[in-house]
């Protein structure tokens, strides 16, 4: 029976035309390339909406912001397609977004390395090139260590420092990445210097863990929801979490503050529009977006993927950037990590 | 069985079409194809979602294929190490032939990894936790020397080849110090040049220019074989499968140990096998390009089951699509790790069951019938074939980044080639060189700046010696071979 059907589509396949499959599709390609022309003055949003990720397939700021593009699509009436636009370590996918038409419709993630790349002399894109809309989410850094590790507290691993600066090293991202910046952010609310623990660059946090496991290093300062695996199976124990309040999923995470060291540090994602958008389309898209983070749907998928949400409307979120940026400024100026 | 129905079935022959078509066509990845379907496992149980996934990513691996038997390009570039010997199998004895060995290849490479998934797991993952960096930078040299004595020709060409994909490979931010090169103030060079977009250049749109030069010289198809397709598909590769058995073991084997090391993954674990393959030949085997396509072909596929093994037993993704399908777990409340196999037996056992469906069902389904149109485009003249690749080659550049620089690139590449094909250097190892490079340096980079730039600390670690040591056989036994062939 499964035979003869396959033989059937196998022969109905061979006898289709090329010439004319071809044909075909490239007049279907003309018709809905004429769509864009015949614009009609309509209200927003009249057709479908470019959503930007500046990084690549599958991480975290895609998976979220595929969540947040399939919830718009619900609250704003039209689709919502995700384009990638990943390289130059997010300068491509930034820089894409802030020169598109301020129109509404080109809306993109921007992610915390906005407030980096400037200082790192990478690109001239800051955190004004954008019109705000909402926070995301909004990961805290951690400090893990091998399960084997003689440090249980905090306090103890400060103390190890302190008896032996520059010999314990630490990874999680790349040099001048989001997790080294909390490394140093750390180490400077210990009343300690950046060189006392030295960064060991990796491509991410799943390389930094391998090598943490391995003996390669001795602390990774990624995300808690990147080391849960690990955690869960035993491999690794975190220390605490640079966050202003315990996590609602890891109670038994103490935070740095608790501990009398002043600093939390996480790595966000946001959604953003390019600077200069009209003020009605704003209204519009701020409300549907706050619907969208509020939808139990997208709560729930994101909390349970292992993100921390954190909602922050377009004025706070400005705001917020504005002091991460600075902040991020004298740090990295600090810790010379500004080429 | 809780973790097994209709609807499991369903998913896993239509996620197999699906990752069939992304396979086939170059610049569309497997990873591609996962990640876009993460929007819609969100909303699925993971019973329907897992064994979509598996299927998805296991027939790309075979599609990719595809594109080399027809038109000389890979689909995805774990296709790319045996892609001169599987083209020119398909035009001399036929695509269905060619795609036949292909297909049982990567069944049974499929099948064995599968297999080593379920009873080593927890073993084998415990060695994968032994790499640190110094190992990962013996396993890039490793690579990278197999490539040089892959070639069928010069060494030395094949080297100089490999040099020029590493230079290509050095454009962009430095992956360690993050200091800009090569970039010449543009934006779209910051995030280097991809290897893929590369890669449809280089075989693609390469073939384009080489035929505009070459004018109407007729490139026809030689007297292929006019026996049934069953016969040419099934039957002819099976009798030679089982001929050749320990070639198939042997490189699954590589596969199994290369796909299993996290980032390394079927794209290198098919350069070694098929390398190793290679340098076995002797002179006036009738069967060498046969023998390469087989090794490769079933290694790349032993890769993709052996990346969920570090995935399952220590959360730690091996690929990127193994890195989704952690997402995916994570998201419906499974946690990888040693715990999983006490906790949730049913789930791995349905696991298995999938992936070793989707190895069989490979030969009847998706094999069959790709094979089955690659048998009819083959026969299109070649002047209509070379506007469709075309047009493949720009629209598959452009999907990876949604870059039209990224054109661009891909069309420069093809200039390269051609250059490059008139002065005999081979272009695989432009490809590998480019995707090696990287772990190459940043390996090296992280080994050094641990290790406080002391060099000794390379040959300190047994495992990283051990991978030392397997290089210098390569080159020993390499020159000899090539000794001997003069």
């Amino acid at each position: 029976m499964l035979s003869i059907e396959k033989s059937y589509i196998a022969q109905m396949i061979t006898r289709m035309n090329f010439q004319y499959t071809l044909i075909l599709c490239l007049s279907v390609m003309l018709v809905t390339s004429c769509g864009g022309i015949q614009q009609k003055k309509v209200s927003y949003p009249s057709k479908p909406i470019t959503y930007l990720v500046p990084w690549a397939a599958g991480g975290m700021t895609d998976m979220s912001s595929r969540m947040m593009a399939v919830t718009l699509q619900k609250y704003l009436g039209q689709t919502v397609n995700v384009v990638n636009r990943t390289g130059g370590g997010g300068v491509v996918g930034h820089l894409a977004l802030s020169q598109a038409r301020p129109d509404g419709y080109t809306l993109g993630a921007v992610t915390v390395e906005i407030t980096q790349l400037h200082h790192m002399g990478l690109t001239d894109l800051n955190y004004e090139n954008y019109t705000p809309l909402a926070l995301i989410i909004n990961n805290p850094a951690a400090i893990t260590v091998n399960i084997d590790a003689p440090w249980n507290t905090i306090d103890e691993l400060v103390e190890a420092i302190k008896s032996d600066p520059g010999n314990l090293q630490a990874s999680g991202t790349a040099r001048g990445g989001i997790w080294d910046i909390a490394r140093v952010g750390f180490l400077d609310a210990a009343g300690l210097s950046s060189s006392d623990v030295p960064w060991v660059p990796s491509q991410g946090a799943a390389p930094a863990l391998q090598e943490l496991i391995a003996g390669g290093v001795d602390i990774v300062t990624a995300s808690l929801s990147e080391v849960d695996a690990l955690r869960k199976a035993g491999q690794v124990k975190t220390l605490a979490v640079m966050a202003d309040e315990r996590l609602s999923r890891f109670p038994d995470v103490p935070t740095l503050k608790e501990q009398g060291i002043d600093w939390s540090i996480g790595g966000w994602v946001s959604v953003c529009a390019p600077a200069g958008l009209p003020d009605d389309v704003r209204m519009k898209l701020d409300s549907a977006v706050y619907e969208a983070s509020m939808d139990e749907d997208f709560i729930q998928n994101l909390t349970q993927a292992g993100s921390s949400l954190q909602y922050l409307g377009g004025a706070e979120l400005s705001e917020f950037m504005k002091a991460e940026d600075a902040s991020k400024g004298v740090l990295m100026k600090e810790a010379g990590l500004t080429n | 069985m809780e973790y097994f129905n209709w609807e499991g079935i369903a998913a896993l022959v239509l996620g197999g079409l699906y990752g069939c078509i992304f396979g086939a066509i170059p610049g569309l990845t497997a990873t591609l194809a996962v990640a876009l379907f993460i929007p819609i496992a969100f909303f699925l149980d993971p019973i329907i979602a897992l064994p979509a996934i598996i299927a998805i990513s296991s027939v790309a691996i075979y599609a990719g294929d595809v594109g080399s038997s027809i038109a000389r390009i890979p689909g995805t570039p774990a296709s790319a190490a045996y892609l001169e010997e599987l083209f020119s199998l398909s035009r001399t004895k036929g695509p269905l032939y060619g795609l036949g060995i292909s297909a049982m290849g990567s069944a049974v490479g499929g099948i064995i990894g599968t297999v080593l998934l379920i009873f080593g797991a927890t073993a084998i993952a415990s060695l994968a936790k032994q790499f640190s960096s110094f190992e990962y930078f013996w396993v890039a040299v490793l690579g990278l020397t197999a490539g040089v004595f892959a070639s069928g020709g010069s060494s030395l060409k094949a080297l100089a080849s490999l040099l020029i994909g590493i230079l290509f490979s050095t454009v962009g931010i430095d992956p360690t110090l993050g200091f800009p090169r090569f970039h010449f103030d543009n934006p779209n060079l910051l995030g280097g040049l991809n290897y893929i977009v590369a890669m449809i250049g280089l075989f693609g749109f390469a073939e384009v220019i080489e035929h505009l030069y070459v004018g109407r010289k007729k490139v026809e198809a030689e007297n292929q074989p006019q026996g049934s397709a069953i016969r040419e598909f099934y039957i002819v590769p099976l009798v030679f499968l089982l001929k050749e058995k320990w070639i198939v073991l042997r490189s699954s084997l590589t596969g199994v140990v290369v796909g299993l090391l996290p980032g390394a993954g079927a794209d290198i674990g098919s350069w070694v096998a098929s390398s190793v393959q290679k340098m076995n030949a002797r002179v006036n085997d009738k069967k060498t390009e046969d023998k390469a396509v087989l090794a490769g072909t079933s290694s790349n596929n032993a890769a993709v089951a052996s990346a969920w093994i570090p995935a399952l037993s220590l959360g730690l993704p091996g690929d990127t699509i193994t890195a989704i399908v952690l997402g995916v777990f994570l998201m419906k409340g499974i946690t990888p790790g040693p715990l999983l196999f006490d906790e949730q037996p049913s789930l791995l056992w349905s696991l298995y069951i999938t992936f070793i469906l989707a190895n069989i069902l490979l030969l009847p389904v998706f094999g069959f019938l790709t094979a089955r149109i690659a048998a009819t485009l083959i026969k299109v003249p070649f002047s209509i074939l070379l506007t469709a690749i075309s047009a493949i080659c720009i629209v598959g550049a452009y999907a990876i980044n949604n870059s039209l620089f990224d054109v661009w690139v891909m069309a420069g590449m093809g200039v390269v080639a051609f250059v490059m094909r008139r002065g005999g250097f081979p272009l695989a190892q432009v490809v590998l060189g480019m995707v090696l490079g990287p772990i190459l340096e940043q390996n090296f980079m992280v080994s050094a700046i641990k290790s406080r730039w002391d060099m000794m600390s390379f040959f300190e670690r047994p495992v990283a010696l051990l991978l030392m040591v397997l290089t210098l056989v390569i080159v020993a036994v390499g020159v000899r071979v090539k000794g001997r062939l003069g």
